[in-house]
C-alpha cells in the first residue's frame, strides 16, 4: 500500500515533468513563430513559387539573379512557344533548381528546361550561410520539403532551421507594417505589392524583374573562378537534374545569360576556364551548352550600359531584347537545329577581341 | 554536422527522448547507434578508422587482462601502441615528414620528390586515439577492468558528443557511466540545454566575431603593425577562448542531457597565475593524459633517476630535483606541439610553453627571495592581477605561432608589434575598418565583459547555472527564453560552422 502511494506520487510528479517540459517547448516555439512573422519580410520566391503551382507551364527556366533580371519568360516563350516560368532567383543554387523542379513537375506538365548557369554560384556554395537562402525558405511545404531540408539545412546552422527571423531582426523597425501587410488580403492572394521592392524595380510576373535605367550603375564585379573551389555536391546536382529530366522525357539545355562585356574582358582568364569547365561538363552529360558571353556582337550589341552593375545584370530593356535571341537560339538548340553556333564566338578570347576592336 | 547545426540538436533532442524511452540497461545501445549515425554523417570512411581502433583495442586489451607476466603485457601494450600511434602518425604527420625531407634533399642538392599521401583524415582521429590508448595503459597497468564486450568498447571510442573535439574522457568514469545508463532526472536536460546555448552563445556571438578581425590581421600581417597587431592578437585570444570552450560547453551540455557527467576541459585559463596554471586550466584532459602517461612515467623512468642523482651530486638537492621534471615539461610541450598539428610552428609553439614552464621552476627560488626582498604580499590582490597579466602576456605570445601560418610568420608578426606603434589608431577609428564596426565591437566588448563576470564568480566558487535553477518557474523560463532568443540576431552569420579544434 505504502508503496503503491509513493509509486502514485512518482508517476505524478513524471506527469507534471513532462507537461511543464511540454508547455515550455510550446511557448519556445509560439514565440519563434510570432518573431517569423512580424519579422520575415515577403519576398518574391513565394509569389514565384504560387505561380507555378498553377500548373499552366511546359518550359522552365531555372538560374539564379542574371536569369532573373535578364530574361523575360513571356518573350522567351514566344519564341519556344511554350508557357514558360521563369524561376530564376538570387541565391539559387544548383541543390536549390533540382528541388525547384521537383516541385514544378508535382504541378505542370514540363517538357522543356532551360538551366541557366552563373559559375560563381559553383565557387562560393561553401561561403555562404543558410540563412540568406531565399529559395529554401520560400520554398512551399511539400514531401519534397523534406529532403530539401536534410540535404540542404540540417547540417547548416540550427538557425536557419530553428529561428529564421534572425536574417531578418533588424526589420523590427517595420514590425509592425510587416504584420499588417501579412494580414492583408493582397498577401493571401500573392499580389507582388506587398513585396518591399527596390524603387526601380517592378515585378513583371512569371519569375520576371523589371530594372529600369534610373538605378545607379553599381560597382560590384563578379567573384573570380577558382576550379579548386568547385563544390562536387553543387556539381552533383547538377548531374541530379539531368537525370531526372533525362527520366522524365524532359528536354534539357544549359545556358549562361550575357554579361557586361568590360568585365568579361577584366577577368578574361577566369571566363575563359569557367566556359571550358562547363562546356566540358555539358559534353559529359550530352546537353547543349549556350555561353551567351560568346555571343556576337552582331547579334547581340551590348556594352556596359545595358547592365545595372559590373557583375552583368540586365536593365530591363536591355533583358526584353535580349530575351528574343535567347530564345531564338535556346529554341535551336533543343531542336537540335547546330546552326546557332554561327551566331556565336569560338571563344570567350575571340569575343574579347571583338569587343575591344569595336 | 557541425555541433551549431540543425541536425546536431536534433540528434540530442530525439536521441535523449529515445534513451529515455528505453530500459535502463539497454540505454547505451541507443548511444551508440546515434554515435554511429552521427559519425558517418561525415562518410563512411571515418568509421574504418574508429572500427580499427575499438578492435585492436579489444583484443589486446582483453589478451592483456588474461596474462600475469608484466613483459608479455607490456609488449602487447606495445603492440597497440604501435599500431594506434602509427595510424595516427601516418595519416597526419606523414606528409610533413615528406614535405621536410624533400626540402632537406633540395638543400643537398638531390631532389628526393618523394609523393605526399592523398588521404582523407579522418575526424576526431586524435582525440579518440588518445583516449582509447589511455584504456589500454589503464588495462595494462591493471587500473582498470577490460570491458568484455566490444559495442559498449565502440560507444567508449566514438560517443556523439566528444568524438570531435574531446574531452579526452577516461574509461574508469566515462566509459562505466555510459554503459551504465542513466536514470530520467529533468534537472539533468534543464543543466545540459542551458550549457549548450551557453556555449552557442561564446561560439556566435564573441569566437566568430572575433576570428572575422584576427583573421583579417594574420591573413596578411605585412599589412599592419604595432596596435594593429596587438588587437589581432588579443581578437585570436577571444577566438581561440570562445572557440574551443564554447564547443566544450555544447559537448558537456550534450552528454548531461543524456545524464553522462564528462570530463571538465576549461577552468578559467585565463585567470591563470603562470605559465603551469594555464595549462592546469586550459584543455585540462589533454594535460592531464600527458601527466598521467608521459611526464610520470618519464620522469620517473630508470635513466631519468640516474641523471636527476648525477645532477644533485654536480648542482646540488633543489635543480638536481628539477632536471628531470624540467625536461618532461619540455618533451610533454614538445609532444603537446606535435598533437597541435604537423607544422613547425606547432613544435615551437610547444617547445615556447615547455621552456617557459622549465625555466619558471629552476628560478622559482629566485623569484621567491626576490618577492621577499620587495616585501611583496604574494597573495595580495594587485600581486594576483600582477600575474593574471603577465601569465596572459605569455599565453597570448604563444597564440602567435597558431594565428599565423607559418613560424616564419610568426615571428614577423611578433617584429610588427614594434613597428609605427601608435595609441592614434585606438582614437581615429582606424581598427572598426578590419572588418569589424562599431556595433559589432560594442557586442563583442559586451560580450566579452559577461564572460569576464561570470569568470569572476566562478572563480569564487558562484555557479551562476545552478543559481538560475533554483528561482522560481515563471522568472527562470523568462531567463531561459531570453537566452534562447538573444542567441540568434546577436550571434554572428558566417559561412563556416565548423570549430577550430574538429580538425584535430
Amino acid at each position: 500500500m505504502h508503496s503503491s502511494k509513493r509509486g502514485l506520487i512518482k508517476d505524478m510528479s513524471k506527469k507534471k515533468i513532462i507537461i511543464r517540459m511540454s508547455a515550455f517547448l510550446a511557448l519556445m516555439i509560439i514565440i519563434d513563430q510570432i518573431c517569423n512573422f512580424a519579422l520575415v519580410q515577403p519576398g518574391l520566391s513565394r509569389i514565384m513559387f504560387h505561380e507555378l503551382k498553377q500548373g499552366q507551364y511546359n518550359c522552365i527556366i531555372l538560374g539564379a539573379s542574371h536569369g532573373s533580371y535578364g530574361l523575360d519568360p513571356e518573350i522567351v516563350g514566344t519564341e519556344l512557344k511554350k508557357n514558360t516560368m521563369n524561376m530564376c532567383m538570387g541565391g539559387e543554387y544548383m541543390i536549390d533548381a533540382y528541388y525547384t523542379l521537383e516541385y514544378a513537375l508535382d504541378y505542370n506538365k514540363i517538357d522543356e528546361v532551360v538551366f541557366d548557369i552563373d559559375y560563381q554560384y559553383l565557387v562560393n556554395y561553401n561561403d555562404v550561410n543558410i540563412l540568406h537562402n531565399n529559395v529554401y525558405n520560400a520554398y512551399p511545404a511539400s514531401v519534397h520539403k523534406v529532403g530539401y531540408y536534410v540535404k540542404r539545412v540540417l547540417g547548416e546552422d540550427y538557425r536557419g532551421t530553428m529561428l529564421r527571423w534572425t536574417n531578418y531582426w533588424q526589420c523590427y523597425k517595420y514590425m509592425g507594417r510587416t504584420i499588417r501587410k501579412k494580414l492583408s488580403s493582397e498577401y493571401k492572394t500573392y499580389n507582388p505589392s506587398v513585396v518591399n521592392m527596390n524603387q526601380y524595380d517592378s515585378y513583371m510576373g512569371e519569375g520576371f524583374t523589371f530594372r529600369n535605367q534610373h538605378h545607379k550603375k553599381d560597382p560590384a564585379s563578379c567573384l573570380d573562378w577558382n576550379e579548386s573551389k568547385v563544390s562536387e555536391q553543387e556539381i552533383g546536382y547538377i548531374k541530379k537534374l539531368v537525370s531526372l529530366c533525362k527520366k522524365k522525357g524532359i528536354k534539357i539545355v544549359f545556358t549562361t545569360v550575357s554579361q557586361d562585356p568590360a568585365t568579361v574582358d577584366e577577368k578574361e582568364s577566369g571566363f575563359t576556364a569557367a566556359d571550358a569547365y562547363i562546356s566540358k561538363l555539358a559534353q559529359e552529360l550530352d546537353v547543349t551548352y549556350l555561353n551567351f558571353n560568346k555571343i556576337r556582337f552582331d547579334e547581340y550589341d551590348r556594352d556596359s550600359d545595358d547592365f545595372y552593375d559590373r557583375e552583368g545584370h540586365m536593365y530591363g530593356e536591355s533583358a526584353e531584347k535580349f530575351s528574343q535571341l535567347y530564345g531564338k537560339y535556346v529554341n535551336m538548340a533543343l531542336m537540335g537545329d547546330e546552326t546557332y553556333k554561327s551566331a556565336f564566338y569560338a571563344n570567350i578570347g575571340d569575343m574579347v577581341k571583338a569587343y575591344k576592336g569595336n | 554536422m557541425s555541433y551549431i547545426s540543425a541536425g546536431f540538436l536534433f540528434t540530442i533532442a530525439l536521441g535523449a527522448l529515445v534513451y529515455y524511452l528505453f530500459p535502463k540497461k539497454h540505454r547505451w545501445l541507443v548511444l551508440l547507434l546515434i554515435s554511429l549515425l552521427y559519425y558517418t554523417s561525415y562518410g563512411f570512411s571515418n568509421l574504418v578508422y574508429v572500427l580499427f581502433t575499438c578492435i585492436t583495442s579489444y583484443i589486446i586489451s582483453l589478451k592483456m587482462s588474461e596474462m600475469e607476466d608484466k613483459v608479455h603485457r607490456k609488449r602487447l601494450l606495445s603492440v597497440v601502441l604501435v599500431l594506434n600511434f602509427g595510424l595516427l602518425f601516418l595519416l597526419k604527420y606523414c606528409n610533413f615528414m615528406i614535405g621536410n625531407l624533400n626540402s632537406l634533399s633540395e638543400v643537398f642538392g638531390r631532389n628526393l620528390n618523394i609523393a605526399k599521401l592523398t588521404i582523407k583524415f579522418p575526424l576526431g582521429i586524435s582525440f579518440y586515439t588518445f583516449q582509447t590508448m589511455s584504456y589500454c595503459i589503464d588495462v595494462y597497468r591493471k587500473k582498470t577492468e577490460p570491458e568484455r564486450n566490444i559495442f559498449k568498447l565502440l560507444l567508449f571510442v566514438c560517443y556523439l558528443p566528444q568524438m570531435l573535439q574531446g574531452p579526452i574522457g577516461r574509461y574508469e568514469r566515462l566509459g562505466l557511466a555510459l554503459s551504465e545508463g542513466s536514470d530520467f532526472d529533468y534537472r539533468n536536460i534543464e543543466r545540459g540545454a542551458v550549457r549548450i546555448f551557453y556555449g552557442l552563445a561564446k561560439k556566435l556571438i564573441l569566437a566568430d566575431r572575433a576570428f572575422i578581425f584576427a583573421n583579417n590581421i594574420f591573413y596578411t600581417p605585412d599589412k599592419y603593425s604595432g596596435v594593429y597587431i596587438i588587437a589581432g592578437i588579443l581578437m585570436y585570444s577571444i577566438y581561440v577562448y570562445c572557440d574551443f570552450a564554447g564547443g566544450m560547453d555544447l559537448v558537456i551540455g550534450a552528454s548531461e542531457v543524456f545524464g553522462i557527467t564528462m570530463d571538465e576541459n576549461f577552468r578559467q585559463p585565463y585567470f591563470s597565475k603562470n605559465l603551469g596554471d594555464f595549462w592546469r586550466r586550459w584543455h585540462i584532459t589533454l594535460g592531464q593524459w600527458m601527466k598521467d602517461y608521459i611526464f610520470y612515467p618519464f620522469s620517473l623512468s630508470k635513466a631519468c633517476q640516474k641523471l636527476s642523482r648525477r645532477a644533485k651530486k654536480r648542482f646540488g638537492r633543489v635543480y638536481g630535483t628539477l632536471i628531470p621534471i624540467c625536461l618532461s615539461n619540455i618533451l610533454i610541450f614538445f609532444i603537446v606541439g606535435v598533437w597541435h598539428g604537423a607544422s613547425w610552428k606547432y613544435i615551437i609553439y610547444g617547445l615556447y610553453n615547455g621552456l617557459i614552464i622549465a625555466m619558471a621552476n629552476i628560478l622559482k627560488p629566485t623569484f621567491e627571495k626576490t618577492v621577499k626582498l620587495l616585501r611583496i604580499k604574494s597573495n595580495s590582490a594587485p600581486y594576483r592581477v600582477f600575474q593574471i597579466v603577465r601569465t596572459f602576456i605569455l599565453v597570448n605570445i604563444g597564440w602567435f605561432f597558431d594565428a599565423c601560418s607559418s613560424a616564419s610568420g610568426a615571428f614577423k608578426a611578433m617584429g610588427q608589434t614594434f613597428k609605427n606603434f601608435s595609441l592614434k589608431v585606438v582614437t581615429d577609428g582606424s581598427l572598426l575598418k578590419v572588418g569589424l564596426g562599431v556595433r559589432e565591437i560594442k557586442i563583442l566588448f559586451v560580450g566579452v565583459l559577461v564572460l569576464f563576470v561570470i569568470g569572476v564568480l566562478r572563480e569564487k566558487g558562484i555557479d551562476i547555472r545552478e543559481w538560475i535553477m533554483k528561482q522560481p518557474l515563471p522568472l527562470k523560463w523568462a531567463i531561459y527564453i531570453i537566452l534562447f532568443f538573444i542567441v540568434a540576431p546577436f550571434g554572428f552569420v558566417s559561412a563556416s560552422t565548423e570549430f577550430v579544434y574538429a580538425q584535430f
